[in-house]
């Protein structure tokens, strides 16, 4: 069955609250406006506004109250208009919602999930679109007791986000508004993806592509270009950020010896530094040579169209970064 | 004439090899075909043999040190007969080491751009001092796997590096190479020594038998080295499962008695755990039953007086199985207490040799796993292992009614070169019973 990635969310979610009662969700405009991207589109109609809770803009404050819901033994799912202002509900998630079940010395679980879109779109301005997925993501993915999750697939959204609902930890979604209108194939029915598994999205022999989320449909596009040129590029998916599934990332660039890790956040102290260090670790005698990273340019983001588009990855820079690694003039 | 022992290369993988322990001291004298000394290559620990008759004047790497292939590790020679000439070659570790001059710190690169894609391409190239092309660390590895030499090789990646595509010519030649000249087995002829047992080689110079196995994808497998601890668990738990021939025995306890003291103890200043009951229910039911606390000693069975206890300890990397001695001997709180402190210097991996070796009986707990049963591996000189699942409340009848129980399954492995069915039986029955009733639990002397 076809489903945009949008579709995919709203089914994941509707499945999984008329499942559990315990699942709610709550944050701006979710009720009412039925969800700033329409993720939860009819769901005031189906659950009601007990289980469907619009709330003020108070992030910090709505975040700490689905924590503190979650801690009493519901399962509250937390909608961020954009993962820009997730940077305001920082606080509760980093402090309470991560460290809650390692302080009580694992008698009280945070099952939580906080979702919403996160990567840049188009013309939002600097403080609207960032590359939250590689950069704010990457200050999530610091975090010890925190799992995170960039779907990059309608498939993997929808069985994704219904793992992380029954998940007993918190968990970071990280959604992109972008990809919410893009089509794919989704499972018919329902079923369940793990988290911490990679995906292998495409395979080949000759350098291995590590990309999620928006980035992966230009790691995609970029290993057409190359297939053309005789390249055979392995497009993997990590999909969970943390934990890694470190495991088939190393295998891939084991096999191939060559890596290029695109990721639309800012390059200094990004996830890619992170992904690219573990490979090190791993597969250092495997490796052909330096493992490169695509990133966004070291700026805040643009607001003309033509700089924002020099600043996020491209496939033109992908196709460059491989001729780089497979060092090809 | 005087003899060199050198380190042998006993497979085409091996560089290195760790003298595991000597079998003949300096001065003593040994006939050609005695084993000299027990060598741990990157597979299994093998005995390394005298090629030579005469006197072993000189040993010159101790026990436990890691010495790489052909260096010489010792000297046979008559006893008068003058050696000094052959002691020259010994290496001298690590002399060429750590040549940083202080006054003149490595400069850092003050021109270096900001690490992103366009950096690479001149970052990436670094040569040696001489101006030597380098190799990728790819290249590296398929080198030594191939047996290529480098310095044959040319690069073409940035500053002439040596990348993969430039092995190509050279990997299909090298595998028919190295089919030709089996590396090894001809190096130690000439060295004078030779392995006790020369394990049978394959085409490719694996050895056969403890070959790893290969499935079909390797690139969807890790290989992870093997620690000193897991080398030895390896080697401990082959020596056992395949010489020994094992059966089992499983009995069902009740455990409301062991566990109401259990939950008593808490309360007290030394509390006691269900490991602390078998143990100490074990080492009564041994007293009755001393058939069970003895060795398989080739033409004899050797009943032990003292009743050793081997507890298994799980560590991040392995296990340890550390002893606790005479239990035969000592009460419950002193079993406790022993057991608590031999844990955690466990843990803090501070035991000695001489306390996880040689017990006489065996007992592995998986309880707190949630395992109903399992089946341990015997490990020598004991004759007999004691598996424990876990405590589970299930219905059982009593009185012609349906009850809660709570039950444990215990499962003893035996060796049945010492020990038969209806004798491990019996002793598991005895066992049952020490356990279903324990001796009251008694607080140790003022406190409180």
């Amino acid at each position: 069955m076809t489903l945009t990635y949008r579709e995919a969310l709203n089914q994941a979610l509707r499945e999984e609250m008329r499942r559990d009662e315990k699942v709610f969700l709550i944050g701006e405009d979710v009720a009412y406006y039925q969800g700033a991207f329409k993720v939860s589109k009819g769901f005031l109609e189906e659950f009601g506004p007990r289980r469907v809770v619009d709330t003020p803009i108070t992030e910090l404050g709505f975040t700490g109250l689905a924590i503190g819901a979650a801690m009493a033994g519901l399962h509250p799912v937390v909608e961020m208009m954009t993962f820009n202002f997730a940077i305001l509900a920082m606080d509760q998630i980093v402090n309470n919602a991560a460290k809650i079940r390692y302080m009580s010395g694992g008698q009280i679980s945070v099952p939580i999930v906080i979702r919403g879109p996160g990567s840049a779109a188009h013309q939002l301005g600097a403080q609207h679109s960032q590359s939250l997925e590689a950069s704010l993501e990457a200050w999530f993915c610091d975090v010890p007791g925190l799992m995170v999750v960039a779907p990059s697939s309608p498939r993997d959204a929808k069985g994704l986000l219904k793992t992380a609902i029954r998940e007993s930890n918190p968990v970071i979604f990280i959604e992109a508004q972008l990809l919410y209108p893009t089509k794919g194939e989704v499972d018919e029915g329902e079923y369940l993806l793990p988290l911490g598994v990679a995906d292998i999205k495409r395979a080949g022999t000759d350098v291995t592509l590590i990309a999620y989320s928006k980035m992966l449909s230009i790691a995609l596009q970029a290993a057409e270009v190359l297939a053309k040129d005789g390249i055979q590029a392995e497009v993997v998916d990590p999909r969970t950020l943390r934990p890694l599934d470190l495991n088939t990332l190393a295998a891939s660039v084991k096999k191939t010896g060559k890596a290029v890790i695109i990721e639309d956040g800012w390059p200094f102290a990004g996830l890619g530094a992170q992904i690219a260090e573990s490979l090190y670790t791993r597969v250092f005698d495997y490796l052909d040579g330096p493992i490169v990273r695509v990133t966004a340019r070291d700026v805040p983001m643009p607001y003309a169209r033509n700089l924002e588009d020099a600043v996020i990855p491209d496939v033109k820079r992908v196709v460059a970064a491989v001729r780089t690694v497979l060092y090809k003039k | 004439m005087a003899s060199r022992i050198i380190m042998p290369k006993l497979t085409d993988s091996m560089e290195e090899g760790v003298v595991v322990k000597w079998r003949k001291s300096e001065g003593d004298h040994v006939d050609s075909g005695d084993v000299l000394a027990e060598i741990e290559t990157d597979k299994a620990v093998m005995d390394l043999e005298a090629f030579a008759s005469g006197t072993l004047r000189k040993i010159l790497a101790v026990e436990g040190t890691t010495v790489p292939s052909g260096a010489l590790i010792g000297v046979i020679a008559e006893p008068a007969e003058d050696i000094q000439g052959l002691l020259k070659e010994v290496p001298e570790p690590a002399k060429k080491a750590a040549a940083v001059d202080p006054t003149h710190p490595p400069q850092a690169r003050q021109d270096a751009p900001f690490p992103g894609l366009e950096a690479v391409k001149e970052e990436a190239m670094v040569s040696t001092e001489q101006g030597e092309a380098t190799a990728s660390p790819r290249v590296r590895t398929l080198a030594r796997e191939h047996g290529i030499d480098l310095k044959k090789v040319k690069g073409s990646g940035p500053s002439g590096r040596i990348v993969e595509r430039d092995l190509s010519p050279f990997l299909t030649s090298a595998v028919s190479s190295q089919s030709a000249v089996p590396i090894g087995k001809d190096q130690i002829k000439q060295a004078g020594q030779i392995p006790a047992r020369t394990p049978t080689r394959a085409a490719r110079g694996k050895i056969v038998g403890e070959k790893v196995a290969e499935g079909p994808l390797n690139a969807e497998a890790e290989d992870v080295p093997l620690s000193q601890i897991r080398k030895a668990i390896a080697r401990i738990t082959t020596q056992s499962k395949a010489p020994i021939p094992h059966f089992y025995i499983t009995a069902d306890v009740d455990m409301g008695e062991a566990m109401r003291m259990v939950e008593e103890s808490k309360s007290s200043r030394s509390s006691i755990s269900i490991n602390h009951l078998v143990i100490t229910a074990s080492a009564r039911a041994l007293r009755l039953h001393p058939g069970i606390n003895a060795s398989f000693a080739g033409d004899k069975i050797r009943i032990w007086r003292r009743i050793d206890i081997g507890i298994a300890v799980a560590l991040e990397d392995g296990l340890i199985v550390p002893v606790v001695r005479d239990c035969g001997s000592k009460s419950l709180t002193e079993i406790a207490e022993e057991e608590r402190a031999l844990v955690k210097r466990t843990r803090n991996r501070e035991l000695k040799p001489e306390e996880y070796t040689a017990a006489t009986f065996l007992i592995s707990n998986l309880g707190t796993y949630d395992i109903d049963n399992f089946i341990a591996v015997i490990l020598p000189p004991a004759a007999a292992a004691l598996a424990i699942g876990s405590v589970r409340d299930v219905p059982v009848v009593r009185n012609e009614r349906v009850d809660v129980g709570r039950r444990m399954k215990i499962t003893l492995s035996c060796d049945h070169r010492v020990i038969d069915g209806v004798a491990g039986a019996k002793f598991l029955q005895t066992l049952k019973q020490e356990l279903e009733h324990p001796l009251p639990f008694l607080p140790p002397q003022g406190g409180g």
